[in-house]
């Protein structure tokens, strides 16, 4: 474990000490909690595309990561280099460093590669997902593209004890342990979990690059996962609350080679610890005041025959805003935020500093009843680089507003941006003329939500167009033959996404079902350089078709559930002569549990890949077949 | 009697026939093609690391055709990853596939698949002689010397590895000898293909990449220099060490001459020979330059003005052919130039083109 980390999870439990011996003090108290936000929505820019994953989804797949839960119920299409290796997001025909990850508010997209590797992004450590469609830069700053991911686990009051401990077994040698307990009264809410996934990934393959197509086990694609998340909400007076928060995770992962590869034994060891503190008020009169601070360090090592690298940056981060309500149909906000990259790289001529810096400010008006209306800015501010200013507007319309249904007009425009990496800034020979990718989204769609007695149905339909600008990719130099990035061309992702979902709850059934298909055209339509890409043509890697199924049944103390992922064809080269053919993924679980008082005893048997589907998300790399793993819980309270 | 001549005359007439068509027809047999890549120029395309898409194109020059992976059009699965050169021996196409430890050997006019040479650590480049194979090895980037590893080329095993100098590169065989430029240092290995060992090495100058024969029997070896960078782009003049053209004897193993580079820090490689072997083109900063060999000094003007990432001279016409992989994001080109470096034509190929084989 990090040594850093570890002083920090000693001074949460004795924080939490004090504060609980505090809390029995104030128990008489009351509090009285303000509900601002009524509708989820109204926390993002009104007429933009934003879905929540299903809780009870993640809970049964809370041993893996979340490329896996990512890819069954969002369109992204995850690039997958293996089971256990890096994992990257293309949202709406984005590239991987054009999706902004944020935890809590704050973005932790490698400051050096400008994305995140979602295969190192244990799903135990969160408890819910936001998924935000298009480009969010007046929301989430830089990188928020294609799209952006929120990761959050919001406090839970007045629950009491609660104990939850996970063992879970799998094909290839997976096995994951969890530990989690929670104590929370309407004062205090402390929780902390303890995890270690490892998978040995040693699956069979067919290796057709081979002569005679010979089935072969997959080597060096073994993963060893271990950390620890812990927060401590505490509510002090009537007005204030105080959060700590922190996600400590140590991966080391073998990377798994292609099918055409030599095994290089390439290794990657990854540290990342995310620590932040926020501080709430929130009053009748003056509205809602937020400050947080954040401190990240990410650690990288990477081994293999030829290669031995390291990557160690710390991140400073803070953010202060301030919401006013005026009336009841005016909203403003505004605020501020600073960050300090320094760290190094083997790659990096010297160590690294990069300070950025933002101010924001957003206007929600609801003129009537039915409009809700939008606008959001945002002005970065980079060392040496000249950010956009960022505008999202965007108008909700209520066609129909009646207890049992409503139907809703979005539209939404909004702009993106992506400022170089630190890769792209300092990694020799590095080009001083790079601007920041920028991108243009327009959208709009419509959202129907119908519910009577038990039933309920939400329905979405969008239609989008996003242009990317000043792209940036790394190209060879002629004279030298060094690669460097430049701003190489404009992209044009045209599409649409239509989901429904429907669920009906009586007292001991739940069952629910929905669907999500997107249709993505991505095509290049200028180049700034002369390359030989041609223009017009389907990105590669970029599936114009996908649908994602899924449907759950809980009976009594019986679930089942089954996820459904059919990706289409995907090409891989730019001139699109060759592809991947489309494929389809089953998940099924199956559980059951007993409950004896306050005990609760869960299994719950998963298989995986139940078609036995041959796949592969990136030309070569091989992917498991079909698999099983068994989860054995336990809960207290 | 006379239907009796008319029948028999008929009849010699029909054998006649007969026999002069099957007699042509024995005529055009050897005529037939052995293959549909007899004669052509392959390109090799090294494709994107780790991407598997290292391929082989052929350009059929007469009908102005390019076929863009012939490997995988034959046998349906690809070479593998990072293609880095072809060897051409008794009908045999030697593939070797830097990235994915192995030889790929096929048919050299129908390209079908023979057998894969295996047991090999990031193979570079490979020659005949002495009817045995030898092929350069990096081994890996860390360690301080590469080897070549001898093949039987009936069994398509390694029998043995043979310890050369840092990063082995180019290999050329004269006078039942093979030469190794040892691209990590400074000097050439000559190898002895009775006995399958290093018998001496030749010091040359930094980096030396790449190596060819003249029509004099004379071994001309072309090193880039080593670039010491400070932060990129700029470079240490001092510990810098441009680049040059040595020409060796290999009666002696001495050098003659030797031939520095005005500049530091460019691009300096792919020598090769024209048709009469008595010209030596390179790539040098972007450009191609031809130096006869009985100059007294490099030449100042080029003779194609652009960069390319391989150079080639088929040997019957004399035609000069530039590999142009551009960003390696895309198909590349090959473009042919007459001797004189006029531009004839282009050919579409695979990813990243990096170099010719002639047949």
């Amino acid at each position: 474990m990090n040594k850093k980390a570890f002083p920090f999870f000693l001074l949460f439990w004795s924080i939490a000490y004090l504060a609980q011996s505090q809390s029995d003090s104030l128990a008489a108290k009351e509090l009285r909690i303000v509900e601002i936000f009524g509708r989820p929505v109204s926390r993002y820019a009104a007429g933009s595309r934003v879905t929540s994953l299903d809780s009870a989804f993640l809970k049964i797949n809370n041993s893996g990561q979340l490329s896996e839960i990512l890819q069954f119920r969002t369109p992204i299409y995850l690039k997958n280099y293996g089971p256990g290796s890096l994992a990257t997001a293309a949202f709406r025909g984005t590239s991987a460093s054009q999706t902004a990850v944020l935890w809590h508010g704050f973005n932790i997209n490698q400051p050096t590669l400008g994305q995140t590797d979602f295969s190192v992004i244990p799903v135990t450590a969160f408890s819910q997902v936001d998924v935000q469609y298009g480009s969010a830069g007046a929301n989430y700053g830089t990188g928020a593209v294609g799209g952006a991911i929120l990761l959050t686990s919001p406090a839970t009051w007045g629950s009491g004890l609660k104990l939850r401990l996970q063992q879970d077994f799998g094909s290839f040698n997976h096995a994951f342990t969890s530990l989690n307990g929670s104590y929370s009264t309407k004062k205090i809410h402390l929780k902390t979990n303890i995890f270690r996934q490892s998978a040995q990934n040693d699956f069979e393959f067919i290796n057709f690059t081979k002569a005679g197509q010979p089935r072969e086990k997959q080597v060096n694609a073994a993963t060893d996962q271990k950390g620890f998340t812990q927060d401590l909400d505490l509510k002090l007076g009537n007005y204030h609350t105080l959060s700590f928060r922190s996600w400590y995770t140590n991966n080391d992962n073998e990377s798994q080679p292609n099918m055409t590869q030599a095994n290089t034994q390439a290794r990657r060891q990854d540290e990342n610890l995310r620590l932040m503190a926020e501080w709430n008020h929130i009053s009748d009169r003056i509205g809602r005041t937020a400050v947080r601070i954040a401190y990240f360090n990410d650690y990288q090592h990477y081994t293999d025959e030829s290669n031995n690298s390291i990557v160690n940056i710390d991140t400073y981060q803070a953010q202060a805003e301030h919401t006013l309500f005026i009336q009841d149909k005016l909203t403003f906000k505004g605020g501020a935020e600073a960050q300090h990259f320094s760290g190094e790289n083997t790659g990096y001529a010297r160590p690294v500093r990069e300070d950025r810096a933002a101010i924001f400010g957003w206007i929600r008006y609801n003129p009537v009843a039915r409009l809700n209306l939008s606008l959001n800015l945002r002005q970065s501010f980079v060392d040496g680089f000249n950010p956009p200013l960022t505008p999202t507007a965007g108008v909700n319309f209520y066609l129909l507003d009646k207890v049992s249904s409503t139907l809703i007009l979005k539209g939404n425009l909004s702009r993106g941006f992506r400022v170089p990496t630190l890769n792209d800034r300092f990694w020799p020979p590095g080009n001083a003329n790079l601007k920041p990718e920028s991108s243009w989204n327009y959208e709009t769609g419509l959202q129907h939500t119908y519910k009577i007695n038990q039933f309920r149905l939400t329905s979405e339909a969008t239609v989008y167009r996003l242009l990317v600008d000043d792209y940036i990719q790394w190209v060879p130099r002629l004279e030298t033959g060094l690669w460097s990035p430049f701003n190489l061309k404009k992209v044009v992702s045209t599409g649409g996404e239509l989901s429904s979902e429907g669920s009906y709850t009586s007292r001991k059934t739940v069952l629910n079902a929905g669907f999500l298909y997107s249709y993505t055209q991505s095509k290049q339509r200028k180049t700034y350089l002369p390359t030989a890409e041609p223009l017009n043509q389907q990105l590669y890697y970029v599936p114009q078709h996908s649908l994602r199924g899924y449907t759950g049944f809980k009976y009594d103390t019986w679930l089942l559930t089954a996820n459904v992922n059919f990706t289409g064809m995907r090409y891989t080269t730019p001139e699109n002569n060759q592809w991947l053919p489309a494929y389809t993924l089953l998940n099924v679980a199956l559980g059951k549990s007993i409950r004896l008082g306050a005990y609760q005893f869960q299994l719950i048997g998963k298989v995986n890949n139940a078609t036995n589907a041959i796949y592969q998300t990136l030309e070569y790399y091989a992917m498991p077949q079909r698999h099983y793993a068994l989860s054995l819980r336990f809960n207290l309270n | 009697m006379k239907k009796n001549l008319l029948l028999n005359r008929l009849l010699v007439g029909a054998c006649l026939f007969t026999n002069a068509v099957f007699f042509t027809s024995c005529d055009s047999d050897t005529e037939q093609p052995k293959g549909t890549y007899e004669r052509g120029v392959f390109v090799v395309n090294e494709g994107n690391f780790t991407k598997g898409n290292g391929a082989i194109s052929f350009l059929n020059t007469s009908a102005n055709t390019a076929e863009p992976d012939i490997f995988k059009a034959v046998n349906n699965r690809p070479l593998g990853d990072n293609v880095q050169s072809m060897f051409i021996q008794n009908e045999k196409a030697y593939v070797v596939v830097n990235n994915s430890n192995k030889i790929e050997v096929a048919d050299a006019n129908t390209f079908n698949w023979l057998a894969t040479i295996e047991n090999l650590k990031l193979p570079r480049y490979m020659t005949v002689a002495n009817n045995k194979g030898y092929v350069t090895e990096t081994i890996s980037y860390v360690v301080a010397n590469g080897q070549v590893s001898v093949i039987d080329l009936n069994a398509n095993t390694v029998i043995k590895a043979i310890p050369v100098g840092t990063q082995p590169e180019q290999i050329v065989t004269f006078n039942n000898k093979v030469y190794v430029t040892n691209s990590g240092a400074n000097t050439v290995s000559v190898i002895n293909t009775s006995t399958d060992a290093v018998e001496a090495t030749i010091t040359v100058g930094d980096s030396p990449n790449s190596l060819t024969v003249d029509t004099n029997g004379k071994l001309w070896v072309l090193c880039g220099g080593n670039t010491v960078y400070t932060s990129y782009p700029a470079f240490d003049e001092n510990a810098s060490t441009a680049g040059s053209l040595v020409r060796i004897n290999p009666n002696n193993n001495a050098v003659e001459a030797t031939f520095t580079f005005a500049t530091k820090g460019s691009l300096l490689e792919d020598l090769t020979t024209n048709k009469d072997k008595n010209k030596l083109l390179y790539s040098y900063a972007g450009k191609v330059y031809q130096f006869d060999i009985s100059a007294t000094s490099l030449p100042g003007a080029a003779l194609i003005n652009r960069s390319f990432y391989g150079i080639g001279v088929e040997p019957g016409t004399g035609f000069i052919y530039g590999a142009d992989a551009g960003s390696f994001m895309a198909k590349g080109k090959a473009i042919r130039y007459n001797a004189n470096g006029i531009a004839i034509d282009s050919f579409a190929t695979a990813v990243g083109p990096n170099g010719f084989v002639f047949k």
